[in-house]
């Protein structure tokens, strides 16, 4: 068989197409199926039993819970849409100065792991004795608040807002929006009767992204909502699964599958409210938008830019850096900062390098297979006529909305001694932490994947296919093209949270297998005398982002990255 | 595109050729090791295992008390259990383990000197080193006639917005002094906690870490993680309550795993209470259970510490290890709600 024959055997669409589905099942649905009959089939005696599910409705407080989680998750979505959208709109509809700068700089706070980002906000706006509160000589800003904790999850969520709309921004055939503009309507008109309901559905899959990722998350909101009482479904799955006891993990297990069930509820009312439009916009030729130039505006609205920029990475970094340059904390006087934390995580720790290079091959595998397995799946969700493909996007989100102490448990369970009744065990092995990550942020890819498809008329598929191009032509002539700046904000997606990743690594861990993720909770909770390592290390997880994203934008002149 | 394309095909090559063949070792001469102690103790224990166990790999799994829990009891669901010996903090742990047989009964040589508090009737496991709970303050805001002299004082009005612990519910030795506390002050002790905004949260670390910062000046933490500030950040005080330090044991238990040679893991246990081994134990600060080893640099004599210091009984013990769900649920019921 001569290599092309091989290639095409290989890209043939029922390969491609079995090989994502198949995918599909083994890193989304086969592990909550494995939790789900442990459950409900517990040992020792594994005999059918109900009784972990009905336990965890017993105590009064998870009502309280759910009630907490739904404001917490949909506020959070709010809000990030609300920061996200105008600057989407500032950054592709106007002339504004370096707008491809202050992309890339508006997507750098997500490269902050959340964990210390919330470390440092408690820092800044701690009611007690928070820099903020300081400096102005008030007691104004508490972060222990609902308020608090909305705005932390806030700050680094509005990404996949922006990233979500931004690219669809970039994308839409703006001549819609011209028309408008040469019959009469002001900026503002334009804007709302012409854009906003074209990047709607962009709208609303990044909101549908923060508020299960708001629901599922846990590092935020147990370091700002347990002393601001704000009590979570998180901090009920993880009071069940710190039991300490193999009930104890059935139970997390039990009301985290409750979570999904809810989080699919949600995803299918969406879906039927969604399916009412048609959205394809994108056809043939590319144009240019023409930009609101901003005269008079520019300078004000660049200021305030820098304010916002400011308030969401320059103070949270500005703690971490204070921090990291901290030989004892807690102290600010001159001769106790210095570089000592920087030179130990360099240079003392063996585990450094191991750890980066680990973490580096994790996310970069998780977000290169995720970037192209979530495009065919959203290809064949929304432009082949497979029987439910309704589904797709529905199981990307099963792990995405489940807390990652019991995704990690679903996978060590399916994972560890037979798969599919295989002799496969890939318990203790960088492989199943990929896999991990895969499960998690699949559903970035679809989804980033699936506006940018939903977007794309079928028309330019369909003329490449009359001219004779094969399926796997088309999809690499057509498809790609046309979807690249998507694809590269979904690999982005993936690759940011991954690259140190905490809760889920933790328990999938073993010798050897140090991430930055474990590394950054290893200095933050043992021997790290001065405290600095963990700052030290998510600096430089944040300057490693920025630099591949440069390197990125610099080679393709400017045109993909963030 | 060609050249970004290229670019990142390059960068996959570099991580492609860094990435080594995973080994398919020989199973009888390794021995996983799950703990929660510090790493830099097990790179200190390395170089000396090395020398006295010739051709035994060692491979540790380090994380914290909660967390090997719910390794190993993933584990055992899935039918897998990989690890050999478990050294870690959460004793309650160990006593369910051992109660459904998931524990090796084995007393290493040298445990005979050990107290009876500190280890099982049945040998299922015994304390391997003990860290104490006691209380820390910043002088920078509290002076020493502010600081409180017993846990109990906590409840005062004078100590709202001071206090700070870290979390049961993420920190094993947190839980067992939280139990401790519970059992002799009662919830009404958390509820005035509550009352007197102290934060609950993370392990010991991050309670050292807002005592610094003076977010909450005073907190319930380890010892060992003072005594290790010790020249390093003079502002940290140390207070042993009046009302006792609390007692805790870094226990250690082999497994009763499948298939395994249970002989190196028994040889292994023997030297953890051999003189390198305790060596080990008091340089990261710890006690050491052995009455004959010298207590931790700046640490006063175990002696004085025990005979101030919350009593364990058998019937505490027993009543925990039953109720510890319970005991964490009413806790964050009290504390996060």
């Amino acid at each position: 068989m001569s290599f092309r024959t091989i290639q095409e055997k290989l890209t043939s669409p029922a390969v491609l197409i079995g090989l994502s589905l198949g995918g599909l099942f083994v890193i989304c649905l086969y592990p909550f199926l494995v939790l789900g009959y442990k459950i409900t089939f517990p040992a020792p005696t594994g005999e059918f039993s109900l009784k972990y599910i009905s336990s965890i409705f017993e105590s009064k407080s998870v009502l309280t819970a759910f009630k907490n989680t739904a404001i917490v998750s949909l506020l959070t979505g709010i809000i990030s849409v609300a920061i996200a959208l105008p600057l989407s709109w500032l950054f592709t509809r106007t002339d504004l100065k370096g707008s491809s700068r202050w992309r890339s700089l508006f997507c750098l706070p997500y490269a902050i792991p959340p964990y210390l980002g919330a470390i440092a906000w408690i820092y800044l706006a701690n009611p007690s004795n928070g820099l903020i509160n300081e400096f102005l000589g008030t007691s104004f800003f508490n972060i222990y608040t609902m308020t608090g904790l909305i705005w932390v999850m806030s700050t680094f969520f509005f990404t996949f807002v922006l990233l979500s709309v931004l690219a669809s921004l970039d994308r839409m055939d703006p001549s819609l929006e011209e028309a408008a503009r040469l019959s009469g309507a002001s900026p503002v008109h334009v804007f709302f009767d012409i854009t906003l309901p074209i990047v709607r559905p962009s709208i609303f899959s990044g909101f549908l992204l923060v508020v299960l990722a708001a629901a599922a998350s846990f590092g935020v909101p147990a370091l700002i909502g347990n002393p601001a009482n704000i009590y979570l479904l998180t901090t009920r799955i993880y009071t069940f699964q710190k039991a300490g006891s193999i009930a104890g993990l059935y139970k997390g297990g039990a009301l985290s599958i409750v979570l999904l069930v809810l989080a699919i509820v949600i995803l299918v009312i969406n879906k039927k409210l969604l399916s009412k439009g048609h959205y394809e916009t994108v056809a043939g030729k590319t144009a240019r938008p023409s930009v609101l130039p901003l005269k008079a505006m520019m300078y004000p609205v660049i200021g305030f830019l820098l304010f916002l920029w400011g308030v969401l990475f320059v103070l949270p970094i500005s703690g971490i850096l204070i921090t990291a340059l901290s030989k004892v904390q807690g102290v600010f006087t001159l001769d106790n900062f210095g570089f000592q934390n920087f030179h130990r995580i360099f240079f003392d720790i063996e585990e450094t390098p191991r750890a980066f290079m680990n973490s580096l091959k994790l996310a970069f595998g998780a977000a290169t297979i995720c970037t192209f397995l979530g495009l065919l799946l959203a290809y064949i969700q929304s432009k082949t006529r497979i029987k439910g493909r309704g589904a797709i996007d529905l199981l990307a989100s099963l792990p995405y909305s489940t807390p990652g102490t019991v995704l990690a448990l679903a996978l060590i369970l399916s994972f560890s001694s037979n798969f599919l009744g295989l002799p496969i065990s890939l318990y203790n092995t960088l492989t199943l932490i990929g896999i991990a990550y895969m499960a998690k942020y699949l559903n970035f890819a679809v989804r980033t994947a699936g506006d940018g498809l939903g977007q794309i008329d079928d028309v330019l598929a369909e003329a490449a296919r009359v001219s004779g191009a094969s399926w796997w032509t088309t999809l690499k002539t057509i498809w790609f093209p046309l979807m690249k700046p998507a694809l590269f904000a979904s690999w982005f997606l993936v690759f940011m949270p991954a690259f140190s990743e905490l809760t889920m690594t933790i328990l999938l861990s073993g010798p050897g297998l140090e991430t930055l993720g474990t590394l950054i909770f290893q200095m933050q909770e043992y021997s790290d005398v001065s405290g600095g390592g963990a700052a030290v290390l998510s600096i430089i997880v944040i300057v490693f982002v920025a630099g591949i994203n440069t390197l990125i934008k610099v080679l393709s002149k400017g045109k993909y990255g963030l | 595109m060609k050249r970004v394309l290229a670019s990142l095909l390059a960068i996959a090559l570099i991580i492609a050729g860094c990435n080594k063949g995973n080994d398919s070792e020989k199973e009888s001469n390794v021995l996983w090791v799950y703990t929660s102690m510090y790493k830099d103790t097990i790179k200190d224990l390395e170089p000396l295992l090395a020398e006295d166990f010739p051709g035994v790999e060692f491979k540790w799994f380090q994380a914290g008390s909660e967390d090997i829990a719910a390794k190993v009891n993933g584990e055992l669901i899935a039918g897998q259990l990989k690890a050999d010996v478990l050294i870690s903090s959460d004793r309650f742990w160990y006593e369910e383990m051992g109660n459904q047989g998931n524990l090796l009964s084995y007393a290493p040589k040298g445990t005979d000197a050990v107290d009876a508090q500190l280890k099982h009737p049945n040998s299922f496991y015994h304390t391997v080193s003990i860290p104490v709970m006691v209380l820390a303050y910043n002088n920078e805001v509290v002076t020493p006639e502010m600081a409180p002299k017993t846990y109990k004082e906590l409840m005062q009005d004078k100590y709202k917005g001071k206090f700070t612990t870290g979390s049961p519910l993420s920190s094993g030795t947190n839980f067992t002094t939280m139990a401790m506390l519970q059992h002799h002050y009662g919830w009404d002790y958390f509820k005035k906690l509550k009352a007197n905004e102290t934060i609950a949260q993370g392990g010991n670390s991050a309670v050292i870490r807002r005592i610094q910062n003076k977010e909450r000046p005073i907190g319930w933490v380890l010892l060992e993680n003072l005594l290790r500030f010790q020249g390093k950040d003079e502002r940290l005080q140390i207070v042993y309550p009046e009302d006792g330090v609390v007692i805790h044991s870094n226990v250690m238990g082999i497994t009763e795993k499948k298939g395994a040679n249970r002989d190196l893991a028994k040889k292994f246990a023997d030297w953890m209470y051999g003189p390198k081994g305790q060596a080990m134990m008091t340089k990261s600060y710890m006690y050491s259970p052995l009455p004959s080893i010298a207590p931790p640099v700046g640490a006063p004599p175990f002696a004085k510490l025990l005979s101030n210091s919350f009593t364990w009984t058998q019937d505490f013990i027993k009543k925990v290890t039953e109720a510890r769900s319970e005991l964490k649920e009413t806790y964050t019921e009290i504390m996060f709600q």
